[in-house]
């Protein structure tokens, strides 16, 4: 388990130092879907796939009616989500109406044990990518 | 339906003060609450539905401390990142110039549409909010 790393160049454009510079950049392993997060879930608990996948469905619709409702959702051992909004400013206040909202978005806080968990994960280089011009 | 008030603030742009809505949020729904609500749909008991919340929340993060992007349909999307301050040789890339190990979450495509269909209500509050 570890957070994998990539060697890149890049050349920064702006800024207080711009040119070419080196950087690292995560290089991720690949994705992990809804169905292979449920055999992980009936791996480490006793319930049925059924069930699994009954309760995900509800999981997701309990968050998003919350959301939908200002509300924000605290999963102890994952993190909080909470609405947002992308707005518009205007200088004259009688101008301000729901029209200045743009978008909802949903913040994530990862939980203590998330960041901890984080925090204590190693990294390693990938043998992939590395110094590719990006 | 999401509550918003009106607040006073800089711009980030041009640093002038500009109004803006703002939300006002209900109080946060914790674990216990969530549970409870799983349970209603369920044939099964609390223990088992606290569980699946710890199975879940234990997988994703598994994941994504081992560098996958873990995309839930109806949840969203996590992806690990990592910050690290730019050098200027290739033999200064080393591990210890990472700074930060986080996660980036995003909602999919699916929950962006239906957050467009919410309606937005002023909140009957006094001025202090301004």
């Amino acid at each position: 388990m570890a957070y994998v790393y990539k060697k890149v160049k890049k050349n920064i454009l702006f800024g207080k130092n711009p040119g070419e510079k080196f950087l690292l950049a995560m290089a991720t392993e690949g994705k992990v879907d809804t169905e292979m997060l449920c055999e992980f879930i009936m791996r480490n608990s006793t319930i049925s796939e059924q069930d699994v996948k009954i309760l995900m469905r509800s999981l997701t619709e309990v968050i998003s009616e919350n959301i939908e409702m200002g509300r924000g959702v605290n999963l102890e051992e994952l993190g909080v989500f909470s609405p947002n909004f992308k707005t518009k400013g205007e200088y004259d206040l009688e101008k301000v109406s729901a029209d200045n909202i743009q978008q909802v978005v949903v913040n994530f806080r990862p939980a203590a044990k998330f960041r901890k968990e984080m925090d204590n994960a190693p990294v390693k280089e990938t043998s992939r990518f590395n110094l590719k011009h990006e | 339906m999401i509550q918003y008030t009106i607040a006073q603030k800089e711009s980030p742009i041009d640093g002038q003060k500009k109004f803006y809505p703002k939300i006002v949020r209900g109080a946060t729904v914790n674990t216990k609450k969530i549970a409870a609500l799983l349970q209603e749909r369920t044939t099964l008991d609390i223990g088992e539905v606290y569980g699946f919340l710890t199975a879940l929340s234990k997988g994703i993060r598994y994941y994504v401390t081992d560098s996958y992007v873990v995309e839930i349909e109806g949840l969203g999307i996590f992806s690990p990142t990592i910050s690290a301050k730019g050098v200027d040789t290739a033999d200064e890339l080393k591990a210890e110039i990472i700074t930060k190990k986080s996660v980036n979450y995003r909602p999919t495509t699916d929950m962006k549409s239906e957050y467009e269909q919410i309606k937005f209500v002023k909140a009957n509050l006094d001025s202090k909010h301004l």
